[in-house]
């Protein structure tokens, strides 16, 4: 039978990446608190290697041998897991990672740490690594006749072996003759008929060698005394001597092992740690076409809803019932499926530890990394992507949050200090936390940098949130020396973005020497979004409720022609840009309303910037599923995705970054939006 | 009626080839990721006609599922193989003693695995 | 055969093989659907076609040449749909009960396509088809793949692939990869 390997590569590689996690997890709280499961650890590395052997991926199963040998020695008690031999299993993680990637990647490796770790694994283990024992007796070939003993032990059935399997399979290696020799069979009140008592003898005539021979009794060697004796070369081959071998089986004396077990128990007992779950794994397509399926259902029951409560309910009590119960039942059916999507952020979390620690290391400064709400589960592709922003977060931390040791016992603080990462729900929203308790924004330093900037104007107030937020802005650093683990200030702005590209939002709190907390907040998951349906014309949109803030009816004069073609809208003393969306999407009007005081202003805001986008009707909220509109066609801006409605249309999600950015090209408002924020301000935060 | 054949392994993608390959050479395959979930498996479904457990598994490892399973009336006689790497003679020995019937070492292809398998269950 | 339609006739083969269709098997039957476009007969590769739906509204497409319609749901997926009088810049007029929208499948893309109505399913050989003449209207040469007669009438072989790929329907670095997935 031939079988095709590589169809199980990804899920080997997909399961080497997190035994290498948990390998690495493992081995930082060896090194931070001298104690940590070792079995979890042996067992994540020989994991690792076990499958790479069977798989082919010999690099990774040769390097992990060292690593697994070490570790086995350290578990064995008869090497000290120092923090010197566990910096070496770390630099042995890294290359090994190396290895998995470009496995998963189907390139070369260039792990350039891999011969040197290679040799420092094995010089910790003294006598070098020892090798696999594989080398192949070579019997004596040629035909050959050999006189063969099977003496089992009576309780050899125990073991789930049949010596007359083991017999049958002897014969079929050649010509055999067996006898069997019942002397030893007890009387019928002393027969346990468990046991066995019988005992053969056999000739066999055969080609196979002598190590072909014992290994048909290899499961029983312990468990039987067997001789096996070639008594006659029968054709021409070279025939040296006789070999004879004996085995016998020997007591059992590994005294250590009891004690591993135990150990391995007790470390297992660990509180903090999650049940085990069991685990299928199921490629995403699947689950996406699941929860594309279910979309189809929840609008496919709208639509009989919609129909059946036009039917006479007293003729068709039953009908009104069922279709009520149904939706009970397409909802939960959804939420299952959506569950199905959802990861625990420990996922994201996982890199942390390790992370903290080189960054702390390199830095001088001493961090110890606490996470709260590992469990919390949000949807992969959320994991997937907030992963970057947080590690840009806690390395910003790391870097400029956190002071050196001196510094913080100057401040009558500890030296150490701490990161922490938290993840909790909050309504229908993640929220995931990056705390540190360093010395916390500099305000005017950060005033003062946004005004060279021309990022704010001298002489006017800023509210502190207002301040922070300016280090989102491309090219702000703060920084007094730029290194190389935080780099100029790229990023703050990327993080913003992409945290906002997951329709998330971040915001900052902080505290002159008490530290800084970055406060991010995620939607549960990307397939579906909380959505305001207005309509504007003759279509129907969904606006995001995370981007508005309010909507007001306009009254008579509140909106003002501001030159040709531009409107602003007079909010409490403050002119906010006056948008309609069918002028910016240019669909065509239907009864679509022109006078502003016969629609509906939706104060929304994206990226900072604000504007009065003009609809028609506001028609409520609904949670929608998210569909790709590239799929088919080409992405489309100011639109972020579509959805289907109950009625069955489709209606498309706005994007309102996309809409600002239209209307700010097209000239469709003139209205000062960037420099002239501090009035605005006034109006403070007020969210629907 | 094909054969039942019981593999504990802690590893998606060994415990993956193992079935697929037992699965293509006509055998029934049950599956489960440690070894409690073993045990239930093999207390539920009864007649198996060979059991193959990894030894290095969370929650109960494979000597003490061994152990387990051959405290069960049906399980006494029932061959067990384990999952064992070239190093582990010590670990053999101690599978033998918990009662194991044989072993697979690591890494093993197809090819050999049936091997092994028709050597205690001949088909 | 003048010079000039010798050319036009290498360009032909050019852009069929473009779209994925081998011009190289003359006497094999190839099945074409035909439909009616203001007074004249068109036909598509049959193979390209998914189904043929009737004309059911739209959602409109911000910001969009006219000649796209809009987008409808088709069993969840958001699919566009080309009016193709508009398209090849034809009088319009109001839709009628035979308007129908023929749902084509072009590289792993699924688009509509409005016509006046749905004529007939035709098999032509490839010693039917004829290059098409430089026409000089509307119809850009480059979406013509042959022309080709059956009885009295004349129809026009269009290649859909090259005419979606120049329709805006897809920016140009979208095009989707259409390599397999594969999940073991």
């Amino acid at each position: 039978m031939s079988i095709d390997m590589s169809q199980f590569h990804q899920t080997y590689l997909e399961e080497a990446v997190e035994n290498l996690a948990e390998l690495e997890n493992g081995l930082l709280a060896l090194e931070r608190d001298g104690n940590a499961d070792l079995n979890a650890i042996f067992r994540a590395a020989h994991s690792i290697k076990g499958g790479a052997a069977t798989f082919g991926f010999q690099d990774i199963a040769d390097f992990t041998h060292g690593v697994e040998t070490v570790l086995d020695k350290g578990r064995d008690l008869t090497l000290d897991l120092s923090a010197e031999v566990t910096a070496v299993l770390l630099r042995a993680v890294d290359v090994l990672g190396e290895l998995i990637t470009a496995a998963r990647e189907n390139r070369k490796a260039t792990a350039n740490d891999r011969l040197a770790c290679q040799q420092a694994l094995t010089d910790i283990c003294g006598d070098g690594t020892p090798k696999a024992a594989s080398a192949r007796k070579e019997g004596t070939g040629g035909h050959k006749m050999m006189n063969i003993t099977f003496k089992p032990h009576p309780d050899l059935p125990k073991t789930g072996s049949d010596p007359l399997n083991i017999l049958r399979e002897l014969g079929r290696l050649g010509e055999m003759t067996l006898t069997a020799f019942p002397e030893s069979v007890p009387t019928l009140e002393e027969l346990e008929v468990e046991n066995l008592f019988l005992w053969w003898e056999a000739t066999l005539e055969t080609e196979h060698t002598v190590d072909d021979v014992h290994d048909v009794f290899l499961f029983v060697t312990d468990e039987a005394e067997i001789t096996v004796q070639v008594v006659a070369a029968i054709d021409a081959a070279p025939q040296a001597q006789p070999v004879e071998q004996t085995l016998v089986a020997e007591p059992m004396t590994d005294r250590r092992a009891p004690e591993n077990e135990r150990r391995a128990g007790n470390d297992r007992r660990q509180p903090e740690k999650a049940p085990e779950t069991a685990f299928i794994r199921v490629a995403t397509d699947k689950v996406d076409n699941l929860i594309n399926l279910v979309g189809e259902l929840v609008t496919t029951h709208a639509m009989v809803s919609q129909h059946s409560s036009r039917v006479d309910a007293d003729g068709h009590p039953m009908l009104h019932s069922s279709v009520q119960e149904m939706a009970h039942h397409t909802r939960t059916l959804q939420e299952a499926i959506m569950a199905i999507r959802m990861m625990p952020i420990s996922f994201a979390f996982s890199r942390f530890p390790r992370m903290v620690r080189d960054t702390a290391t390199k830095l001088g400064k001493q961090v110890s990394l606490v996470t709260h709400g590992d469990q919390t589960e949000l949807d992969k592709t959320v994991i997937e992507r907030i992963a970057d922003p947080l590690t840009h977060l806690v390395r910003n931390a790391i870097d400029h949050g956190i002071e050196i040791p001196e510094e913080r016992k100057a401040h009558g603080k500890p030296a150490e200090a701490t990161v922490e990462l938290a993840a909790y729900y909050r309504g229908g929203n993640v929220m995931i936390e990056v705390r540190d308790d360093g010395r916390g924004l500099d305000r005017d330093k950060l005033m003062k940098k946004a005004t060279e900037k021309g990022l704010a104007q001298e002489g006017e107030t800023y509210t502190d949130e207002q301040v922070y937020q300016f280090i989102f802005h491309p090219g702000f650093s703060t920084a007094a020396q730029v290194t190389d683990v935080s780099g100029r200030g790229v990023g703050m702005d990327i993080v913003r973005k992409n945290i906002q590209s997951l329709g998330g939002n971040i915001s900052i709190e902080t505290e002159k020497h008490k530290g800084t907390r970055f406060i991010i907040s995620l939607p549960l998951t990307l397939a579906i979004v909380d959505g305001m349906a207005i309509r504007s014309g003759d279509e129907v949109y969904i606006v995001p409720i995370l981007n508005i803030m309010e909507s007001i009816k306009p009254t008579k004069g509140q909106v003002k022609t501001v030159g040709h073609n531009a409107e602003v809208m007079d909010i409490r003393g403050s002119y906010i840009p006056f948008v309609r969306l069918s002028e910016v999407f240019k669909t065509e009007m239907g009864d679509g309303s022109t006078r502003p005081e016969d629609g509906i202003a939706m104060i929304v805001e994206s990226d900072h910037e604000r504007i009065a986008l003009f609809v028609d009707e506001l028609l409520g909220e609904r949670q929608v599923v998210i569909k790709s509109i590239e799929a088919n066609y080409r992405a489309i801006e100011g639109v972020s995705g579509a959805t289907i409605l109950g009625d069955g249309r489709v209606s498309f999600i706005i994007d309102l970054a996309g809409i600002i950015k239209r209307a700010n090209r097209e000239g469709l408002h003139h209205a000062p939006v960037k420099p002239n924020k501090s009035k605005m301000t006034e109006e403070g935060h007020h969210v629907v | 009626m094909s054969k039942t054949i019981l593999t504990v392994d802690d590893s998606a993608s060994i415990r993956q080839m193992v079935t697929f390959t037992l699965k293509q050479a006509g055998y029934t395959v049950v599956e489960a990721d440690d070894g409690s979930k073993g045990l239930e498996v093999a207390k539920s479904v009864g007649d198996i006609a060979l059991v193959l457990t990894d030894l290095n598994m969370p929650n109960m490892n494979g000597l003490e599922l061994i152990r387990n399973l051959r405290q069960l009336p049906a399980f006494k006689f029932t061959p067990i193989l384990m999952l064992t790497t070239e190093s582990d003679e010590t670990k053999k020995m101690e599978g033998k003693q918990a009662g194991a019937t044989g072993w697979i070492v690591k890494p093993f292809n197809p090819e050999q695995l049936l091997k092994v398998i028709e050597k205690v269950i001949p088909a | 055969m003048s010079s000039k339609n010798a050319v036009v006739a290498l360009e032909g083969q050019k852009n069929a093989q473009a779209g994925g269709h081998a011009l190289t098997e003359p006497g094999m039957d190839d099945q074409y659907l035909t439909f009616t476009l203001a007074d004249e007969l068109y036909g598509v590769d049959i193979l390209k076609v998914q189904e043929i739906r009737g004309w059911s509204g739209v959602t409109q497409i911000p910001n969009c040449p006219p000649y796209i319609r809009g987008v409808v749901n088709l069993r969840g997926a958001i699919v566009p749909i080309l009016d193709m009088r508009r398209r090849f810049a034809m009088e319009e007029t109001p839709f009628t009960p035979y308007t129908v929208v023929i749902v084509v499948n072009v590289q792993g893309r699924t688009v509509g396509l409005v016509v006046d109505a749905v004529s007939d399913v035709v098999n032509l050989k490839e010693d039917d088809l004829r290059p098409p003449p430089d026409f000089g209207t509307a119809i850009d040469n480059t979406y013509l793949r042959a022309l080709a007669q059956i009885g009295e009438d004349m129809v026009i072989l269009l290649n859909v692939d090259d005419m979606l790929r120049s329709s805006e329907l897809l920016a140009v670095d979208k095009i989707r990869q259409t390599g397999s997935e594969t999940h073991a």
